[in-house]
């Protein structure tokens, strides 16, 4: 018995290094996306470059994703999922009729004239949030409640507080809640910018529509992080296609071209017309 | 006290099996959390940049690894571009004077827009720090460093401006310095 006793940790010890090498040996390769390769100067860097070169696979370049009834070619570099920050956050980056798509702050910048790419030692680029869909078209066509109580200055925004002149920075006037935090589910300091004012004694104007921008403080997920300022912009790139993307109030003043420019790289991805449209 | 002798062994033979494995996972561990330089691959090779001219903290923050785009960020610190260009200033109104440089490896596609660009666009902007609203003299530029595939962009303040090529010079020659050409085997 006592025999067993010492060669049991044995067998117990062999058993534990095959099933590691096993393990080790089984485990998936780790992404070429999310690998890492570190390099002291660039004068070392062309001798580690020939081992990368060999270890380089054959990248998948564009992903299909079927959402709202469209077929799109989404470039991996404009998946979502595969960001450093969808490990953050666990949420899904794609449904039925919704997906998000990322456009870094270097692809913004050199597409858009005047776009900031850093701003308070922060990147800008950011997902943007893609509604898809006929289902998406009747959704958006409904007034916005929140557009709609701050026009006619009622139920959170009674006491809402209109800035008089445009904001120098951004060219829009502000409208600021009382309180501060008139959303049940935020906490935060948020504000509207609109570029004409709200008039509670004129029909609420549809014809464009009134569609204030809603802008709050947010602080980043990592101790020390600067705060941001951002502002929701919402584009309708297509019948049935929308957008919203955050931009900080320095690159606002690009907001249509930017809205322009993602509504001509995205609609670049669609690869079949939805069945629905009779085309 | 022999039986204790080989219970000894045996941990001890565990205890070196945990040492022997740990080999493989330790590692690749470390290895993810570097904060080494920065190795940008695009479609006309690699660019290796040390941290210092990483784009912003983030960057380091966040260990976001090297990955493969046409498009990327670096700046020229403030007081590495007021030691390299004279007459450049490191601050102005208080505010660091980082240029932050967006680089594009153009495609095909996109060379017949950028083809020879050199542009520079000026408006009057101010900082945008809560309470404090300081107005500046805002540049921007482009470049297409012809006949390589590589436009630039990035933004001057007040009178840094009067040193845009110099700025573009330096730009031009980190990018050299930088690059690694793609190999074909």
């Amino acid at each position: 018995m006592s025999k067993l006793r010492i060669i049991n940790p044995h067998i117990g010890a062999i058993l534990s290094l095959i099933l590691t090498g096993s393990l080790i040996a089984c485990s998936p390769k780790l992404p070429d996306q999310v690998s890492v390769q570190e390099y002291t100067s660039p004068s070392d860097a062309s001798v580690k470059d020939s081992q990368l070169s060999k270890a380089m696979p054959v990248k998948v370049k564009s992903i299909e994703m079927t959402v709202g009834g469209k077929i799109f070619s989404v470039p991996t570099e404009h998946l979502a999922s595969l960001m450093p920050t969808a490990q953050l956050t666990p949420f899904e980056t794609a449904g039925t009729n919704t997906f998000l798509a990322h456009f870094s702050a270097a692809w913004l910048s050199a597409h858009v004239d005047g776009y900031q790419p850093i701003l308070n030692k922060g990147f800008q680029g950011d997902a943007i949030f893609l509604a898809i869909g006929e289902k998406i078209k009747e959704d958006y066509s409904r007034l916005h409640p929140v557009a709609m109580n701050l026009w006619y200055k009622r139920g959170p925004y009674e006491n809402r507080v209109v800035m008089a002149e445009k904001e120098f920075n951004t060219g829009f006037y502000v409208i600021q809640p009382i309180p501060y935090q008139s959303r049940a589910d935020y906490d935060g300091e948020q504000w509207f910018l609109t570029e004409t004012l709200p008039d509670k004694t004129k029909p609420y104007p549809t014809e464009p529509r009134w569609q204030p921008m809603t802008c709050s403080r947010k602080t980043g997920l990592i101790e020390g992080a600067r705060v941001n300022t951002k502002c929701i912009v919402r584009g309708k790139i297509a019948e049935d296609i929308f957008l919203d993307i955050d931009l900080s109030s320095e690159n606002l003043h690009v907001r249509d071209l930017v809205i322009s420019v993602l509504a001509k790289e995205i609609k670049s991805w669609i690869v079949e017309k939805d069945v629905n449209d009779g085309n | 006290m022999v039986t204790n002798g080989k219970q000894f062994l045996g941990r001890a033979w565990h205890f070196f099996l945990i040492l022997f494995t740990s080999g493989f996972i330790v590692p690749p561990i470390t290895k993810a959390d570097t904060h080494g330089s920065i190795n940008v691959t695009t479609d006309i090779g690699s660019f290796v940049f040390p941290k210092e001219f990483v784009a912003a903290d983030v960057w380091k923050t966040l260990k976001i690894p090297p990955f493969e785009t046409n498009y990327f960020l670096f700046r020229l610190p403030s007081n590495y571009a007021e030691s390299s260009i004279q007459g450049f200033a490191a601050t102005e109104n208080y505010f660091e004077q980082n240029v932050v440089v967006t680089v594009e490896v153009l495609t095909e596609k996109r060379e017949a827009a950028m083809k020879n660009i050199d542009s520079s666009k000026c408006r009057q902007a101010s900082h945008d720090l809560y309470p404090q609203s300081v107005p500046y003299k805002r540049c921007e530029y482009r470049k297409h460093f012809s006949p390589e595939p590589i436009a630039i962009k990035y933004h001057l303040n007040g009178e840094n401006n009067l040193y845009f090529r110099e700025v573009e010079a330096l730009i031009r020659q980190k990018l050299t310095e930088w690059k690694i050409e793609p190999r074909n085997n």
